[in-house]
């Protein structure tokens, strides 16, 4: 759930650095200053005080459950994602009637996209997970199943296959699992 | 009035024969082996939109064997390529004419190193506990001759073998294949699998078997000299699926015939569906050595997008 705060920050001495924050906190800022108005400072005046009134709009504040509560400052990670444990299909080899899940675990919450492929590179399933939600969820073991049924029922013939997980446009973890028959 | 009581006996058995081996054909059900022979089986081939059954060398046993026959003396083939960069592929045969027709041997495997043996620890998270090597394998013998002076007749046999580590599977099967040559146009015809209830046998380790149905397949594909520069392919594939088709176009310079540039299409099965792609390649023969590469594209891998594939053969 979203809430809305107000934070004003003053500054003193000749600093106008803001808060570095990500572009999803932020609805809009506006600075102060003496004598001058909305929206100019004057630079070459390193005495100025000034004034930064900032409307910020929290996603993600202290929400347990999104899994960035521990951060001190209540901010989005925008730090690059990455898998904190390696990619592992159990059990395996296994047969696709009996199904396996594939685990792995993020460093945060992050869309993740899993392709599988075939010995000879063809992509036999894709699909999307947004970030907190399932597939997504960082600090967790996200755990996927792999049957028939996400193949659209088709059974697969027994050999090795091969699973990409990419987030934010890059290769974070990849793996291979083997199908024998039932 | 004898012979038309013979003749329609014999009408009625071949129909019986014929319908039963269709019976036994479209009521074979559960998963088909995945066929290593999909990939191709030469770049040369594959560089023609996997148009099979023109390799002239030793390699061909993979495809029609009836193009053994082809073979004036002695030939060696080999093939490899690994795709992303974890499944190699290889494959080498040999052949050499004998006063009784042409003889071949040949061996093609695709093998993936460390797979992961996984177990769960006591928190639900996964770990490996082993690794093994996945290897799936063809050993193949086959014999062709003439019949006629342009009627070539083959026949192949193959063992057919699969490890994943404490799972071994096997089985065989056998194909017949025939060519026809004429001045400008060359047909094929072949069938892999011919035994139409073939399966692979998987032992399991504890006991328990599973199968795999081998597929049969009837492969047919023509080959029209337009000039002596440019050939044209085509061919059509008959699998339980469906039919797929491919097709090619090979230039040669007039001035230097030891090099062909080709580019062909070629359908193959995903899963259920049928998809299809560009082959590209090049041969260059000399000194009796041709070398032959081809490309083809990968679509939606995020970290390969292309198989290239290299082949030697050698005919004495």
């Amino acid at each position: 759930m979203s809430r809305l705060s107000v934070v004003m920050i003053l500054c003193s001495g000749g600093a106008y650095a803001a808060p570095q924050v990500d572009k999803y906190s932020f609805l809009s800022y506006t600075v102060l200053k003496p004598n001058v108005g909305v929206g100019s400072l004057d630079k070459t005046n390193s005495s100025d005080s000034f004034y930064v009134l900032l409307a910020v709009k929290w996603s993600y504040l202290l929400d347990d459950q999104l899994g960035i509560s521990s951060r001190p400052n209540g901010l989005a990670d925008t730090s690059p994602v990455s898998l904190e444990t390696r990619p592992l299909v159990y059990p395996n080899p296994f047969s696709l009637s009996d199904g396996a899940v594939l685990g792995y675990r993020l460093s945060r919450n992050a869309d993740v996209e899993i392709r599988i492929f075939d010995i000879r590179a063809n992509q036999i399933f894709k699909q999307r997970y947004d970030a907190g939600a399932y597939g997504g969820i960082g600090n967790t073991y996200n755990k996927l199943s792999i049957n028939r049924s996400i193949f659209g029922g088709y059974d697969l013939p027994a050999g090795i296959y091969f699973f990409v997980i990419s987030s934010e446009g890059r290769v974070i973890g990849k793996g291979k699992f083997a199908v024998v028959p039932k | 009035m004898i012979s038309r009581i013979v003749m329609g006996d014999f009408s009625r058995k071949f129909l019986g024969i014929t319908a039963l081996w269709v019976v036994m054909v479209s009521v074979i059900l559960g998963a088909d082996y995945d066929m290593l022979t999909d990939l191709g089986s030469s770049a040369e081939t594959i560089s023609r939109g996997n148009v099979e059954g023109f390799n002239f060398t030793a390699s061909g046993m993979f495809e029609n064997p009836a193009s053994l026959a082809k073979i004036e003396n002695a030939s060696v083939g080999l093939f490899m390529t690994t795709l992303m960069d974890e499944a190699a592929y290889n494959n080498l045969a040999l052949a050499t004419r004998t006063p009784f027709g042409v003889i071949g041997f040949g061996y093609a495997e695709t093998s993936v190193v460390d797979n992961p043996i996984t177990a769960q620890d006591g928190n639900g998270e996964y770990f490996v506990t082993d690794t093994f090597d996945y290897r799936q394998g063809i050993l193949r013998a086959a014999y062709a001759d003439y019949l006629l002076p342009n009627i070539c007749f083959g026949v192949s046999f193959s063992q057919y073998f699969n490890n994943f580590g404490n799972i071994k599977a096997a089985g065989a099967n056998f194909d017949i294949g025939i060519t026809f040559d004429r001045p400008d146009v060359s047909l094929s015809g072949f069938i892999r699998n011919f035994s139409p209830n073939s399966a692979i046998a998987f032992d399991n380790g504890n006991g328990t078997k599973s199968y795999e149905v081998i597929p049969t397949e009837f492969v047919m594909s023509g080959k029209w000299m337009m000039s002596t520069s440019f050939t044209v392919f085509g061919e059509l594939t008959s699998r339980n699926h469906g039919n797929l088709y491919a097709g090619a176009l090979q230039f040669s310079p007039n001035e230097f015939q030891d090099l062909q540039i080709n580019g062909g299409y070629r359908q193959f099965y995903v899963l259920d569906k049928i998809k299809g792609g560009i082959t590209l390649g090049v041969s260059l023969t000399l000194l009796g050595v041709k070398a032959s590469y081809a490309y083809e594209k990968i679509e939606d891998h995020p970290q390969y997008d292309s198989k290239n594939y290299f082949s030697v053969s050698i005919n004495l």
